[in-house]
């Protein structure tokens, strides 16, 4: 090799450095047009068909928006009757319906794509999240029930069980267990999202690993988020977050840092999008193959909360702050 | 011989039957609530006769209104806020045909003080045996609040939540008016500019003298600290902090949330060892926060507040 090659090679290097190839695009993020209404402690966001979807916890109320946040319609009021809700604390939009955990009243309710009630069915033991697909099964996190993941039919009977119990030092690869029996239960607390082929996607809250299952409930893999961001996660896990301000709370009894806050199949482009601590988004192809990450950046801090995607566009809502946003996605 | 001594062992045999079955009553009378059902929404609650655990006078549920009610395993501050916001509720929108009836599993000497001093205008009942527990299926491990109609049936009782402010506020509304007015939100900083400092009425922290705000702080002459946090209780006391060591000796007015329990504001005054007056607002701070919310009107906690000769605000800045 010549002398101008290898300048050439290092020239590349320091310029792939310089620009961030190795680790993180910058995404502009825009400000969306005021909603007029606060939204919510922990609200929930998502989007399908070019509406948008946010459910407002505090206030028990659903607004369909355009993308750009001009109110459709509301639905919902404090209650336990159909249509309702009290304090909702999951939501997944399919194909044809809207399905919110209403956590409060223990139930699941299923509304039309324009928010009217079509059924409901009680729920038991303790959900964390939920996802749903388009054949109406539902997806729910409940670790005491000895699996990972529960599937409930459309009426709400439990279907499968699938999804080994896993341990913090199983999740982050270590020989040290010395956190294993304290977070038995969170390390299994999971956010859920299933994609077009019904693959369900798991990540852990306190471990940045993503797990797949087929359709049968097979494990098809378990993939560990990859990069800087990924590894400041686990040392916040590890050794406390030291100065980056990251949003905790109590789960099980026991108050645990939200690493992961979110997970996102783009029903356009069918990517995998998880939010995590630190204004991360990390975009995975349906593979889990890691293609991306994504510094979320402007009037966004580290109280994002929920994410909702569809092709290019991303909107997030904050915990305990009102608003709403939305960026466009760097092309990947 | 051998027959006295029979005697005397059927006797404490006796003894201590009868000691067994005391305690076991005991246990049973005074046990928490440990069912997995919990009595829900339409169903009828048995009629009870309470005591106040302060006042003494009795009070009944279900009653000639419609009760709130509140139960609290162990209150907490945040819970203490809840209380003083539904007693603010009690107290500038009370309706003749709505109660509101706390209940503690604990002794909660801070909430039997707020109830001496005339700031819980309604019945505190304190469930040391669970008694009221065991009847309206809470567990030890959740709080749960319920709305109960004239003739006992619960028109709302979620399994294992206990009402927020705002959920106190929709449900005041829903049971009452038939219809929940939703508020528009707090405004944005820069609204603020340009517009009058609010003449609520506030009351000094160490004197309890209630007077207008215009009365102690002439427009025009005055800048504030302006405390709207979305949590009070636990933002509270490192403002006070903050008043003391910057604010104290430059006469900035310190006005505090009505949404703080004005017995908290009063211990954590005390224990700073502020001398100088902190007002508490008595009603919501207009343009700065949204009672019904719940919330500050800004992302900060603590606003500084200039204003002009005419009274009118000049800049808003967030105290970092």
């Amino acid at each position: 090799m010549n002398r101008t090659a290898c300048l050439l090679i290092l020239f590349g290097c320091f310029y792939c450095a310089h620009l961030g190839c190795s680790e993180t695009a910058a995404a502009q993020v825009l400000q969306l047009s005021p909603f007029g209404t606060p939204v919510g402690r922990t609200p929930l966001v998502a989007a399908r068909n070019g509406h948008l979807y946010l459910l407002d916890d505090y206030t028990n109320r659903l607004f369909i928006c355009d993308p750009s946040g001009h109110i459709l319609h509301t639905v919902g009021s404090i209650g336990d009757g159909p249509g309702q809700f009290y304090r909702p604390s999951a939501m997944v939009i399919t194909s044809r319906s809207i399905v919110v955990f209403d956590k409060g009243n223990r139930r699941i309710e299923v509304l039309s794509l324009d928010g009217a009630f079509q059924r409901d069915f009680a729920v038991h033991g303790d959900i964390f999240s939920m996802a749903a697909g388009d054949d109406g099964r539902v997806y729910v996190n409940d670790p005491s029930s000895g699996s990972l993941i529960t599937v409930l039919s459309a009426d709400g009977k439990i279907m499968k069980s699938f999804g080994a119990l896993s341990s913090v030092s199983s999740l982050y690869r270590t020989s040290d267990r010395s956190r294993d029996d304290q977070f038995r239960l969170q390390a299994n607390r999971v956010r859920l999202a299933v994609d077009k082929s019904e693959h369900i996607y798991a990540t852990f809250l306190i471990v940045p690993v993503i797990r797949e299952y087929s359709t049968d409930g097979s494990l098809v893999q378990e993939v560990a988020i990859s990069g800087e961001t990924a590894r400041r996660l686990a040392d916040t896990f590890w050794h406390g977050a030291k100065e980056a301000r990251i949003v905790s709370g109590v789960i099980d009894g026991k108050q645990v840092p939200f690493l992961i806050k979110g997970i996102s199949v783009d029903p356009a482009t069918h990517h995998l999008l998880v939010l995590t601590a630190f204004s991360t988004v990390f975009i995975f192809e349906a593979d889990c193959r890691q293609i991306n990450q994504i510094e979320v950046r402007g009037v966004l801090d580290w109280q994002l909360w929920s994410m909702a995607v569809e092709g290019r566009s991303i909107w997030f809502v904050r915990t305990f702050l009102p608003g709403s946003f939305r960026g466009e996605l760097p092309p990947t | 011989m051998p027959l006295l001594s029979g005697r005397f062992y059927w006797v404490l045999l006796a003894l201590f039957v009868v000691v067994a079955l005391c305690s076991t009553s005991v246990f049973l009378l005074h046990r928490p609530y440990s069912g997995s059902i919990r009595k829900s929404t339409g169903e009828h609650i048995a009629r009870m006769r309470l005591t106040d655990a302060v006042t003494r006078k009795q009070v009944t549920i279900p009653s000639k209104r419609i009760t709130f009610i509140s139960y609290y395993n162990f209150a907490s501050p945040q819970n203490l806020q809840d209380v003083s916001y539904a007693c603010y509720l009690a107290r500038t929108a009370h309706r003749s045909d709505v109660d509101f009836i706390v209940i503690t599993g604990g002794h909660i000497p801070d909430l039997e003080e707020m109830r001496r001093t005339g700031s819980l205008p309604f019945p505190l009942i304190v469930d040391s045996s669970f008694s009221i527990a065991r009847q309206l299926t809470v567990p030890q491990d959740v709080d749960r609040s319920f709305v109960v109609g004239q003739d006992g049936a619960l028109l709302f009782a979620p399994a294992n939540e206990a009402f927020s402010p705002e959920d106190i506020r929709e449900l005041f509304e829903r049971f009452t008016t038939g219809r929940i007015t939703y508020g528009s939100g707090p405004p944005a900083a820069n609204d603020l500019v340009g517009k009058p400092f609010p003449n609520i009425g506030v009351s000094e922290i160490h004197t309890r003298v209630t007077t207008p705000l215009f009365q102690v702080a002439s427009p025009g002459q005055s800048d504030y600290l302006v405390f709207t946090a979305s949590c009070p209780a636990c933002m509270l006391e490192g403002t006070l902090r903050r008043f003391k060591a910057d604010f104290q000796s430059a006469g900035t007015i310190p006005i505090i949330t009505s949404r703080v329990p004005e017995i908290e504001l009063r211990h954590m005054v005390e224990e700073s060892r502020i001398s100088s007056p902190i007002y508490m607002a008595q009603e919501e701070v207009r343009g700065f926060e949204s009672i019904y919310f719940d919330s500050g009107a800004l992302e900060a906690s603590v606003l500084r507040v200039h204003t002009n000769r005419a009274g009118m605000i000049t800049k808003v800045e967030p105290l970092q």
